[in-house]
């Protein structure tokens, strides 16, 4: 498995905002066959990857969004493996499909925590708007 | 096997996490856990001879400050659209869930879901003219997460319908 980031993925990271992340990237071919995989898959929480087989049989999750044939997706704060925040973006170039899966752990579960308190909140107040309503 | 992809769609809070645990893990807390940006489960539902996978793409709930992004449907094949009827207002997110579906991907088949049916005695009266969603929906099921009421049989209804025409026969019973 190579650790080194592709030249595809480099140029796609560049046009994203600055991250220090873990980063994994999947490379399919036109058959969505994983042609090659790499980066911190482990880290991202994605099990192993297999050369030569199907991307969806291995990440069933991203069957529905393939192939990619304008400009990028992205799908942030995605939940594939329990415990494990990620952020996923397909793109296509002339060298094929990519995933690349970028770790968004820490800040998904900041965020989940600052929006239960919020939602929470707005909770009691649909509650108390309800209790003023029938009174 | 059939895979498709299905999306939880509604209000926050209404109940399609609490709906997913119970199908797929059998399971429901009373804590609300707020979901962010989009779990995904795995489901095989058997419909008589056959079988059919799920990958059950639940999605965060629409609140004031954040509206479902259309990129979190792409490549759905159905939908459950859940309300609680005891917080009206989950109609109207509904409502507009069902046009950004509809002016993202087209008609797609969906079931409109009226969950939290142990509390029906707080169910209050739609807010918005509904009539249409109830037209359109292949389905109108009450469900509890919270006493696996119509649950299996309205992930099996929305199973049903994503079968090609030729091979859907009468649901069974679990």
């Amino acid at each position: 498995m190579n650790k080194k980031l592709p030249f595809s993925v480099v140029r796609y990271v560049k046009t994203q905002p600055a991250s220090n992340r873990s980063m994994a990237y999947l490379c399919l071919d036109e058959n969505l066959v994983v042609v090659d995989s790499g980066g911190e898959l482990e880290k991202c929480g994605i099990p192993s990857i297999e050369n030569g087989v199907l991307a969806s049989e291995q990440l069933p999750a991203i069957e529905s969004l393939l192939p990619i044939d304008e400009s990028a997706v992205v799908l942030v704060n995605t939940q594939i493996i329990e415990g494990s925040i990620i952020d996923l973006h397909l793109f296509a170039d002339s060298v094929g499909q990519w995933v690349l899966i970028i770790d968004n752990t820490e800040a998904g579960l900041r965020l989940q925590s600052e929006q239960q308190d919020r939602l929470c909140n707005d909770i009691v107040e649909e509650q108390n708007t309800k209790k003023r309503r029938f009174k | 096997m059939l895979q498709k992809k299905v999306c939880m769609l509604g209000a926050f809070a209404v109940g399609k996490t609490s709906l997913v645990r119970r199908y797929v893990d059998s399971i429901f807390s009373e804590k609300y856990t707020t979901t962010i940006g989009v779990k995904i489960d795995k489901k095989v539902v058997s419909l008589g001879a056959q079988d059919i996978s799920l990958l059950l793409w639940d999605v965060y709930g629409e609140d004031n400050h954040q509206k479902v992004l259309p990129a979190y449907l792409r490549g759905m094949a159905g939908y459950l659209l859940v309300v609680d009827p005891t917080r009206p207002n989950t109609y109207k997110s509904a409502v507009s869930l069902n046009k950004l579906v509809n002016d993202t991907l087209g008609p797609k088949p969906f079931v409109l879901v009226l969950n939290k049916s142990d509390l029906k005695e707080d169910w209050e009266n739609e807010t918005v003219d509904v009539q249409a969603l109830k037209d359109e929906a292949v389905a109108v099921m009450e469900t509890s997460a919270k006493t696996d009421s119509g649950v299996s049989e309205m992930f099996q209804s929305m199973a049903s319908a994503l079968l090609p025409k030729n091979s859907r026969g009468s649901i069974p019973d679990e």
